[in-house]
């Protein structure tokens, strides 16, 4: 597993339009803040993951036929 | 070894679930003499430990006298008759407050009862109140005073963490404070507080219980589960579970017959290493495990060493993208609209989910059929397998690195990626705090993981002890 990938950490105003572009306009500036702290290990968990090698592989979703 | 002492030279409430079953069904015991030791018990002790959110001690009172009028009626119903249970307050009952531990569901009293919690009642058993849980039944690991109740404690050391999201389902049980409880698992959270508190706790296959009338927290991995003091209550719970409110109806003989059966012979994998990513597990763990490997091996198993196909921290790494996505997902209108209401740690958790890419959600979800595949390849070849819970020792409450570490750094997470069944028991003590390990089944066999836990339990003295908070 990779254990530190390069993510650039964003701006707080590239963190409050992403909030506004996202339907979180109305959060309080401490929690945009917040945000912003969180982005780049949320990032990072994400190139983490594994990708399975074969296209093929589909993702296993929850779905079930409706009525069942 | 240390004898529990005789059913009847105990209070009522100590006994577990199969005793006081027993009798209860031959009258020696009223399901109101029960109730009332244990809501005794619940004034003795909850002010310090904080299990419950809310007790309905009046309902519970009418269906104990309900209960056993029909037993002396010769109207018995089943082992779950007449024995009180509590339920994670993000399960719904019918007139009874479910907060799920939030400010923003203060007001929320259901009209319905949850699928399990009806299957309860119709089987006799006595609801006696809701327990402490993070909230919305999920988070970020750590404790942060904030919520609308206090934070339950360990009742082995009321300064240590529960574990969560279900922190006053193990509690409860430890402490005496109901025979059995109902918790729900997304990442662990019935594993990680049965550790903590050494209880028994067990998610069946996922799917095979209901999730109806639960919180939703996470469609990929919510699993129902159970938490009793002994590995045969466990069995019980889960047959009345699965007689009565099964998401798909149960075959084959009943779960509690699984108990007592010889483990001589039968094939047992054995994984001891959570692979790279994650610490070695504390010392008195190792040390637990290991003796425990060779209670087995007394027992006449055959012992096989596995490797975990996929490294449990990239399995932690799938469940980031997935859990805090699909969290997301599900409450995004209160976290756009009501953020302030919310706790820092249900707050982070859906912020985090929010900055998830749908890129990296998929790319977990690939990654969980990986895992999913393997693990079941793996576990064909055996009849079931035993691995680390925790890699740590319940942490200090209120110490958030140490309480996030004890959350995230587990052999859980691999099985709800699997969906494999898995229960958690206590494999001795260490420093006064519970010790455990896991016990996994192959899909749809609940049978076997009750098998080889109740030997491993009936072959050692952990049920002897209890917590006196």
């Amino acid at each position: 597993m990779k254990d530190a990938l390069p993510v650039d950490e964003p701006t707080l105003e590239d963190m409050q339009a992403f909030a506004r572009r996202h339907g979180l306009g109305g959060l309080k500036p401490e929690y945009v803040a917040r945000m912003r702290e969180l982005a780049v290990p949320v990032a990072r968990f994400g190139l983490q993951v594994r990708r399975p090698p074969r296209k093929e592989d589909a993702p296993a979703p929850e779905f079930r036929l409706p009525g069942r | 070894m240390p004898q529990t002492p005789d059913p009847s030279d105990r209070p009522h409430w100590s006994l577990s679930v199969a005793e006081a079953s027993g009798r209860v069904a031959t009258g020696e015991l009223s399901p109101v003499d029960l109730l009332d030791s244990v809501l005794e018990r619940i004034a003795e002790v909850d002010d310090r430990v904080h299990a419950y959110i809310h007790i309905a001690a009046a309902p519970a009172r009418e269906a104990a006298a309900r209960a056993a009028s029909e037993i002396a009626a010769g109207r018995w119903r089943g082992p779950l008759h007449g024995l009180p249970f509590a339920v994670k307050d993000n399960y719904d009952v019918a007139g009874m407050p479910a907060t799920a531990g939030s400010r923003l569901r203060l007001e929320h009293v259901p009209e319905h009862d949850a699928a399990l919690v009806a299957g309860l009642k119709s089987a006799g058993a006595v609801l006696v109140g809701k327990l402490s849980t993070w909230e919305f039944g999920t988070g970020n690991g750590g404790e942060y005073f904030d919520l609308p109740f206090p934070p339950a404690r360990n009742p082995w050391d009321l300064e240590r963490f529960t574990g969560g999201s279900s922190t006053g389902a193990g509690a409860a049980v430890a402490a005496g404070m109901a025979s059995f409880a109902l918790g729900s698992d997304t990442t662990g959270s019935v594993r990680l507080p049965a550790a903590a508190t050494g209880t028994v706790g067990m998610i069946a296959t996922p799917g095979r219980l209901s999730t109806e009338g639960i919180l939703p927290n996470c469609w990929s991995f919510d699993c129902p589960g159970a938490f009793a003091w002994t590995v045969e209550d466990c069995a019980i719970v889960m047959d009345g579970l699965l007689a009565s409110a099964a998401a798909t109806p149960p075959s084959g003989p009943s779960l509690r017959r699984a108990v007592g059966q010889p483990i001589a012979g039968l094939r047992i994998a054995v994984l001891d290493s959570p692979g790279p990513g994650f610490p070695a597990p504390d010392a008195p763990l190792r040390q637990g495990f290991d003796d425990a490997l060779a209670v087995l091996e007394r027992l006449g198993a055959r012992l096989v060493r596995v490797r975990l196909p996929v490294p449990a921290a990239e399995c932690l790494a799938a469940t980031r993208m997935i859990g805090p996505a699909e969290s997301a997902a599900l409450h995004e209108r209160e976290l756009a609209e009501q953020a302030d209401l919310m706790g820092y740690a249900l707050r982070d958790k859906l912020m985090a989910g929010s900055l998830v890419r749908a890129v990296d959600y998929l790319a977990a979800q690939r990654l969980r059929r990986t895992v999913a595949d393997r693990l079941d390849t793996l576990m064909r070849g055996f009849d079931a397998l035993v691995t680390y819970g925790t890699l740590h020792q319940p942490p200090r409450l209120g110490v958030e690195p140490e309480m996030t570490a004890f959350t995230v750094e587990t052999m859980l997470t691999p099985f709800n990626l699997s969906g494999h069944p898995a229960l958690i028991q206590c494999t001795g003590f260490a420093g006064g705090l519970p010790l455990n390990w896991q016990v996994v089944g192959n899909r749809g066999d609940e049978a076997s993981v009750l098998r080889v836990a109740a030997a491993y339990e009936a072959a050692t003295p952990w049920r002897a002890r209890r917590a006196q908070p």
